[in-house]
């Protein structure tokens, strides 16, 4: 299959359209724009595309590195869930040496991990989202829904504390706001737990292939619980409030779950091994797949179309079209089979070459240095473009209708639901939450998984902890084993980075790496128009958004256009690019203290 | 004018960084296992290895064991 046919032409402009872009928007500094085409007759958005401007190369300069560096150099993708990718690149070393660490090993490496959810979602959750929901911004895009909300009472204001929807709003502005500044504080403590588990975040210092070397004692589990106490407590108070939130938004604004819907395609990878049953073996991955503790799946329109990793492995397809590339048709195989006998597609990971190609943006033809990450569906023989939802809402969709997950009670899987117990704390009773798979796929809802997800991390961490300590206890101290590196292997590692799907695929040729290709979540929901015209999810779920937005073209903030694409869980905009039409354009820098000085 | 084409010295470039750390696999493989621990088989259906230590992994100096033969060493804080 070629990637290199040319798309059609983008019809001509209706002359009602006005162009408007948001550049740049990510966290990876400037590399993320969204540009737009808006009907403001028809108060939508009809077109979008989304353009990432920065080539990195983690593919190119991997080649020919020690191997037992790949954690440590592929955790410098990102600034804030490199820890993510330090923990793939083990699965995927763990793979290709075939080393199992200590069961002590593992839960340390979930524990660092469920500090990670629970750190970055709660910052961007509490932090940056909840920015687009506060009292400042609702009164300069929607007035009269601030108006409505002063006036509506929270149904669940006994468990967090505000009285008024209102209420909650001045509690999200930022800087000032209450909950705003103790989210900040959250923050805080979540990353020193982190930090007990794997030495520093987010470029752990203590993760290795093999296992980990941080000193396991009784203190350093307690001293990570009681963060996790603090945080559970927290969570009392986080879940209610979302809730009370979001579902304000729905009866406030009828028709509010058509802004960043889309098609229900999502996809999950999976994340926290269960070391009693995983081994590393590619052989068995299915089975210790399914034993994670969030379930892997694929899911098209509400159907768990699969939960087996080799199945997902063996679907993912990068594709070109609007892309930065060249083809890589002529290049070399490096993985014919895998090792279970499967074929190995010429657009898998393992085979992928990348060629860079400067040019010019054109949104006709190339846009963007993103690929297009698809997923073959066997069944209908289409490339479908997943996305992760930000990740919680594909976790918990997954682990839902999977029904494969309980943990003694704390995190339950019921096949349409996940049920999330936590326990008793300082000063709020034991409570019981259910995540209920949603009627859509829409910004609203990838918001409110996030809180849940905050919830079922602590609740994992909580099963992991006792775990290591038991480990502890019965003087089980090894945390570590030791390994050779091959001359010659394959690996792949399947995680769950914060913000979904996250995949390593390595090939070791004399003992150096010859190919390695990590896949976050980002190349995946950032992804551009492939070779047969079919749009990223960013693009999709801009695209046929309604605007909500009170304001006109002249001082128009897109909040709903910001709404669908941070719900995915990209960066707050820093700076603001308008273009107006006819030549005009309107430069606005955005500062997110709404001009309060710290 | 077209630039001239350098001939390549070898098929994989020079490291860039020599590391002045060495790595545990590696020692391991020259000065054995660390004093005080030793292993003791696997767990689970994985097989997940275990190891146990004494108290010779924390101290060479008049190291000492719980006062319970049967008790785990556990590592102070």
């Amino acid at each position: 299959m070629t990637t290199q046919t040319t798309r059609e032409e983008t019809p001509a402009q209706p002359p009602q359209l006005v162009e408007m872009s948001w550049d740049p928007m990510t966290r990876i500094v400037g590399s993320l724009g969204i540009y737009t085409k808006i009907d403001f007759k028809q108060r939508k958005i009809v077109e979008a595309y989304s353009s990432s401007h920065i080539f990195r190369g983690y593919s190119l300069f991997m080649q020919g590195k020690d191997p037992r560096d790949a954690h440590f150099i592929t955790s410098r993708i990102c600034g804030i869930c490199g820890d993510n990718h330090a923990t793939c690149s083990v699965y995927t070393q763990n793979m290709a040496y075939g080393v199992k660490p200590p069961a002590l090993g593992e839960w340390i490496i979930n524990l660092g991990e469920a500090a990670e959810y629970m750190f970055d979602h709660n910052i961007f959750q509490e932090n940056l989202v909840g920015v687009d929901f506060c009292e400042q911004m609702v009164k300069e895009t929607n007035p009269a829904v601030l108006e409505k909300a002063n006036t509506t009472e929270a149904p669940h204001a006994r468990e967090h504390g505000y009285r008024t929807i209102g209420d909650i709003m001045r509690s999200l502005n930022p800087f000032t706001g209450e909950f705003y500044r103790e989210a900040l504080h959250v923050s805080r403590y979540t990353r020193e737990a982190f930090c007990l588990m794997e030495g520093r975040h987010v470029h752990p210092s203590t993760l290795y292939p093999g296992g980990v070397g941080t000193v396991a004692t009784v203190q350093v589990f307690t001293d990570y619980l009681v963060r996790l106490m603090k945080y559970v407590e927290w969570m009392k108070k986080v879940v209610p409030m979302h809730d009370d939130l979001f579902d304000f938004w729905y009866q406030a604004l009828p028709g509010y779950e058509q802004v960043g819907y889309r098609q229900t395609l999502l996809g999950c990878w999976g994340s926290w091994q269960d070391p009693d049953v995983c081994d590393y073996d590619y052989r068995t991955m299915d089975k210790w797949g399914r034993a994670m503790f969030v379930t892997p799946g694929v899911i098209v329109d509400g159907e768990l179309v699969t939960t087996s990793l080799v199945d997902i492995n063996l679907g993912i397809r990068i594709l070109l079209g609007s892309s930065y590339y060249e083809d890589w048709d002529n290049q070399r195989m490096f993985v014919d089979r895998d090792p279970l006998g499967n074929p190995v597609d010429r657009r898998h990971p393992w085979n992928q070459t990348t060629i860079p190609r400067p040019q010019k943006r054109d949104f006709n033809d190339k846009y963007s240095w993103t690929m297009s990450p698809r997923w073959y569906d066997q069944r209908t023989g289409k490339y479908l473009a997943l996305d992760t939802g930000g990740g919680p809402i594909a976790r918990l969709w997954s682990t839902a209708l999977a029904g494969l997950v309980n943990l003694g009670g704390l995190v339950e899987s019921t096949g349409h639901s996940v049920i999330i117990r936590l326990p008793k704390s300082a000063t709020k009773p034991a409570v019981e939450f259910e995540w209920k798979i949603p009627q859509w796929s829409n910004a609203i809802e990838r918001n409110r998984a996030r809180t849940y997800f905050q919830a079922y991390a602590a609740a994992v961490a909580l099963h992991c902890v006792e775990k290591a300590l038991d480990e502890v206890r019965a003087g089980h101290t090894k945390t570590w084993s030791d390994f050779t590196v091959p001359k010659e292997a394959i690996g792949c590692g399947f995680h769950e980075a914060v913000r979904g799907v996250l995949s390593h695929h390595m090939v070791i040729e004399n003992g150096k790496i010859a190919n390695y290709h990590p896949y976050p979540p980002t190349p995946w929901n950032g992804s551009v128009r492939d070779i047969y015209g079919t749009p990223g999810p960013y693009e999709d779920a801009v695209q046929n958004t309604p605007i909500f937005e009170e304001n006109g073209p002249d001082s128009f903030k897109g909040i709903d256009i910001m709404r669908a694409v941070r719900s995915f869980d990209p960066c707050l905009p820093c700076g603001v690019h308008m273009y107006l039409g006819e030549g005009k354009e309107l430069q606005t820098v955005l500062s997110p203290t709404f001009g309060v000085m710290p | 004018m077209a630039e001239q084409q350098k001939p390549m010295a070898s098929a994989q470039p020079e490291p860039t960084h020599t590391p002045a750390t060495g790595k545990g696999e590696e020692k391991k493989k020259t000065q054995g296992k660390e004093a005080g621990r030793h292993d003791t088989g696997g767990t689970g259906k994985a097989k997940r290895p275990t190891g146990k230590s004494t108290a010779r992994q924390y101290t060479g100096v008049n190291p000492k064991e719980p006062v319970d033969p049967q008790s785990p060493h556990l590592q102070t804080p």
